[in-house]
């Protein structure tokens, strides 16, 4: 099935959980996903929640990180 | 000289942007140069301006700042609507373990002055999940009461579009605000450019000053920090001390009695 990840469109497997998603499919590490939040459909996903959620078919998913800002 | 914002007291009344310096190296230097106990940050996508590594340095880095009472304050710069506000402002809390947002709703392009309605809506709805508000607002009155309205307990008046370093662009605005919210906690946010336009706003009253390019962008950043330091220490002295006022005729400083002989018609 296919979902959007930070403005991409990806093709992965039906139930796949986000966390998967994130270390298995877009090569990150904990590390990464411990400086990292996520909005999914324009909706804060809790950290708590990343290894439950089941992607679904066109999620809109941005991971984002801190960066500097004025 | 303390300085009471957001339920925390602290020494320094200069805050500080983390944006735009030549290096992360002098970006730590200049925070520490500035003595600055509240830092501006945002989010990004990963990897989207910088390279992973380079994300866990800055991360490390606000890590080590937030010992010894040194402070966080997310930003939404970039936003253009309550609805992204108040979104970017939830993850933030989520990522940053902070309640405090600076809140940034623009409206313009080429000012980056804040949309006042959608800021005012932001606002109201942040104050009700729980955020403490910075807002980057305009001089306007009428804005300022409406935050006030709606639950904001600080103020953030520009005193000039973000990053052009023009200054006070318009004293008599910002004269009218200290004046009519004289019980809340006011900074300059935006548009600074030299110490004196610092020493300049603490001399009015405000109560801090937020400052990013003026510093980053400065010949030598470290140096510029601490002269923004001293500027912001030196106003606030010369506030609480109680500058002269301002007068149409001259009066001379040196003793009329007492005048020699050559003097005399």
């Amino acid at each position: 099935m296919q979902i959007r990840f930070n403005g991409e469109d990806q093709e992965i497997e039906v139930g796949m959980t986000l966390k998967a998603f994130l270390l298995n499919e877009m090569g990150l590490d904990e590390q990464t996903l411990g400086r990292s939040v996520v909005a999914i459909n324009q909706t804060l996903l809790p950290k708590t929640e990343f290894e439950h959620y089941a992607l679904n078919e066109l999620d809109d998913v941005e991971l984002l990180t801190a960066v500097v800002g004025g | 000289m303390g300085f009471h914002i957001a339920g925390k007291e602290l020494q320094s009344r200069l805050l500080i942007g983390t944006a735009m310096y030549d290096s992360p190296a002098s970006m730590q230097q200049s925070i520490e140069s500035s003595g600055s106990q509240i830092v501006t940050v945002s989010i990004r996508r990963q990897g989207a301006n910088t390279a992973i590594e380079n994300n866990q340095v800055f991360w490390e880095f606000l890590q080590s700042f937030q010992k010894n009472q040194r402070y966080l304050l997310p930003n939404t710069a970039g936003c253009f609507s309550a609805k992204e506000a108040i979104l970017t402002a939830q993850m933030a809390r989520e990522l940053f373990k902070t309640n405090w947002v600076k809140l940034e709703v623009i409206g313009d392009d080429y000012t980056l002055q804040p949309d006042p309605f959608q800021l005012v809506e932001a606002a109201k709805e942040l104050i009700n999940q729980g955020f403490e508000v910075f807002p980057y607002c305009t001089d306007d009155l009428i804005l300022c009461e409406k935050l006030l309205e709606v639950g904001c307990r600080i103020l953030m008046p520009w005193g000039a579009p973000i990053g052009t370093g023009k200054g006070l662009m318009n004293p008599y605005a910002l004269g009218l605000l200290r004046e009519r919210f004289a019980e809340i906690p006011m900074i300059i946010d935006a548009g600074l450019g030299k110490p004196s336009h610092a020493a300049q706003a603490m001399e009015m009253g405000f109560d801090g000053v937020l400052l990013n390019t003026a510093v980053a962008k400065a010949q030598d950043s470290i140096t510029m920090a601490n002269a923004f330091r001293l500027a912001v220490e030196a106003g606030r002295l010369g506030y609480e001390a109680g500058c002269m006022q301002e007068q149409q005729k001259a009066q001379a400083s040196t003793p009329v009695v007492g005048k020699p002989f050559w003097h005399n018609n």
